[in-house]
C-alpha cells in the first residue's frame, strides 16, 4: 500500500468515526430536549389516539410549579370519559365504565426534572436511529427521528419532536413486521404560562366511586425475593423490583422492571387463589402486550410494549432463585 | 345499533338503498342511528381529506394532519353514485341530518370500521372476561408507572388505559 493509500484510508476512517460520533450526539440531542419538554413544559392539548380500528381524542393539561412539581391530567373524549390525573406522588385513573377509582402510587423520582434516562451509545447496540426531514405537525415545525430496532424484540418508533420546544407532537409505532401498530398526534396545542388547578381538578366526586389504592411493601434491604428472568433480549437489564398489592388484589406480588432504555417488560408473580381467574395466553390492549401462564403455585404475567415472542421469551424463563 | 341497521346505513350512504323513507323514520327516534350516521361521515370525510362541515373543529384538525398518512388506511373502494333525482333529494335530506348530529357528535369516539386495515388487527380467539379485564388494567397501571415510555414521553403510555372499556378490547385470552 502507498503513503498516499494509507492517507487517505486514514483520513477515512476518521471521517467515519466523526460522522457516528456527530449522530450519536445529535440522536442525544434530540431525545433529550424531548425527555425534558415531557416533563418541564406548561401547556394543554388535544390530541388523537389510534391503535387497531379505535380512534380516540383526548384532552391533555401538564403542568409544572415549584409548589406542586409536575402534574398532568388526561382525559378521554369518548362517551365514557376515562381520565387519569398524574400528580408527584400518585397516579389516579378514573374508570367512569365500572364506577372506580385507581390509586397507583407514582415513581419517586430522586430529583426534578428528572435525569435524562437512557445512554444512547447502549441503545446503538440494538437500535438503529435515523434523523430524518422536518414536517409540519399541528402547525408546528417537527424533527422527524425513526427508530429501528436491529432485532425482532423490540417495536421500532418514529418521533416527531417541535423543533422549538422539543415536545413529542406526533408518534407512531411499528410491530415486528413494520406494521404500523399505534398513533398518536396532537391537532390542537397551546404553551401556557401558568396553568389554573381547576384545569386539573377530577371531574367527579369521591363519593360517586369506589376508590382502590395499591398499596406498596418494600423488599427488605438487600432482598428482591429471589425472583429473577433468565433469558433477556440483548440490551435488557432489571431497572426495578417491587413488592406490593395490586388494586383488586387482597395477595402482594412480586413486580419486576426490565428495559433496554426504551422498551420496557413488566414481569408480575402473584401466589394463585382458589378463586381468581388469570390470564393463559395473549392479550393485547394497543401496542402492550401481555403473556400470561400458570404454574403450580403462581401465576406469572409479563406485560410491555415489545413483540409476544418477547414476552414468551421472558415469561418463560422466570426463576425462583433460594 | 342493529348490524342490519348499520349495514343499511352504510348502504345508503353509498346511494345504494331503496328503502329511504324507514330509514328516515328510524332518524327520528333513533339517537343511535344519528350517531351513527354523523360518525360514517367523520370517518368518511377524515379518509377523503375533505373537511366535514363547520360543527366540528377537530375532525377538521384529524383530517388535516391525516393528510399526509396513506399507508394506515385501505384503498377505499370505488363508489358509482347514479344520478337519480330521489337519491340527490335523500342526499341533501342526509345532508341536513349530518350538520345537526355532526354537531352533537362533536368530540367523540370514531371507530374507523373498515379503513383502519393497515394497522395490526387484534386476535380474535375469544373474549376476556369483565375480570380479567379489569386486572389485566390494573396490571397495565402499574407497568406504564415503571416503563421507560413514562420517562420520555410522560403521560403518553396512559392513554391506552383511557381509550379502552370493555367492550372495546378484544383479546385472544384463555382463561383458567
Amino acid at each position: 500500500m502507498s503513503l498516499l493509500h494509507r492517507a487517505l484510508a486514514i483520513v477515512l476512517l476518521l471521517s467515519s468515526t466523526w460522522c457516528y460520533a456527530a449522530d450519536t450526539r445529535e440522536v442525544e440531542r434530540w431525545l433529550q430536549l424531548m425527555h425534558s419538554a415531557a416533563h418541564t413544559l406548561n401547556y394543554t392539548g388535544t390530541f388523537v389516539y389510534q391503535q387497531g380500528k379505535q380512534l380516540t381524542a383526548m384532552r391533555l393539561v401538564h403542568a409544572v410549579d415549584e409548589e406542586n412539581g409536575e402534574r398532568a391530567r388526561l382525559v378521554s373524549q369518548d362517551a365514557i370519559g376515562r381520565e387519569v390525573i398524574h400528580s408527584r406522588d400518585r397516579v389516579l385513573c378514573i374508570l367512569p365504565d365500572v364506577r372506580s377509582v385507581m390509586v397507583e402510587k407514582g415513581r419517586q423520582e430522586s430529583e426534578f426534572p428528572p435525569e435524562f434516562p437512557v445512554d444512547v451509545e447502549e441503545l446503538m447496540d440494538t437500535y438503529v436511529f435515523s434523523l430524518e426531514k422536518q414536517e409540519n405537525v399541528v402547525g408546528r415545525l417537527a424533527q422527524r427521528l425513526y427508530i429501528r430496532p436491529k432485532d425482532n424484540y423490540r417495536y421500532g418508533h418514529r418521533l416527531w419532536i417541535d423543533t422549538k420546544t422539543g415536545l413529542l407532537l406526533q408518534k407512531k409505532m411499528y410491530d415486528e413486521h413494520k406494521q404500523l401498530i399505534e398513533r398518536f398526534m396532537f391537532t390542537e396545542l397551546q404553551f401556557q404560562e401558568h396553568i389554573d388547578d381547576e384545569q386539573l381538578e377530577p371531574s367527579i366526586t369521591s363519593k360517586e366511586y369506589k376508590w382502590i389504592e395499591t398499596e406498596d411493601n418494600p423488599y427488605p434491604e438487600e432482598s428482591k425475593g429471589g425472583w429473577t428472568v433468565l433469558n433477556l433480549p440483548a440490551g435488557f437489564y432489571e431497572d426495578v423490583a417491587r413488592h406490593h398489592r395490586l388494586p383488586n388484589s387482597k395477595s402482594y406480588i412480586d413486580h419486576l422492571v426490565y428495559t433496554d432504555g426504551l422498551s420496557t417488560v413488566s414481569v408480575f408473580i402473584e401466589p394463585l387463589t382458589i378463586k381468581s381467574k388469570k390470564l393463559k395466553g395473549v392479550s393485547r390492549l394497543g401496542a402492550v402486550n401481555a403473556y400470561g401462564r400458570v404454574t403450580e403455585r403462581y401465576h406469572i404475567l409479563a406485560v410491555g410494549e415489545v413483540p409476544q415472542v418477547t414476552l414468551k421469551m421472558i415469561n418463560n424463563s422466570v426463576y425462583y432463585e433460594e | 345499533m342493529k348490524n342490519e341497521l348499520k349495514e343499511s346505513l352504510s348502504a345508503f350512504m353509498d346511494g345504494e338503498a331503496t328503502a329511504q323513507q324507514a330509514l328516515f323514520e328510524q332518524f327520528k327516534v333513533n339517537a343511535a342511528m344519528r350517531h351513527t350516521w354523523a360518525r360514517y361521515h367523520l370517518i368518511r370525510d377524515v379518509m377523503k381529506h375533505r373537511h366535514v362541515s363547520q360543527a366540528t373543529v377537530l375532525s377538521q384538525r384529524v383530517a388535516q394532519a391525516l393528510q399526509d398518512e396513506p399507508i394506515l388506511f385501505a384503498p377505499q373502494h370505488k363508489r358509482r353514485i347514479t344520478r337519480h333525482t330521489g337519491q340527490l333529494i335523500g342526499w341533501s335530506v342526509a345532508a341536513s341530518l349530518m350538520l345537526v348530529t355532526a354537531i352533537w357528535f362533536s368530540q367523540r369516539t370514531l371507530s374507523v370500521d373498515e379503513e383502519a386495515v393497515g394497522l395490526t388487527a387484534f386476535n380474535q380467539e375469544g373474549q376476556a372476561t369483565a375480570e380479567v379485564e379489569q386486572t389485566l388494567s390494573d396490571y397495565i397501571v402499574s407497568h406504564n408507572e415503571y416503563s421507560a415510555s413514562a420517562k420520555m414521553q410522560g403521560m403518553l403510555p396512559y392513554t391506552r388505559l383511557i381509550s379502552y372499556s370493555s367492550t372495546q378490547q378484544q383479546a385472544g385470552n384463555r382463561i383458567e
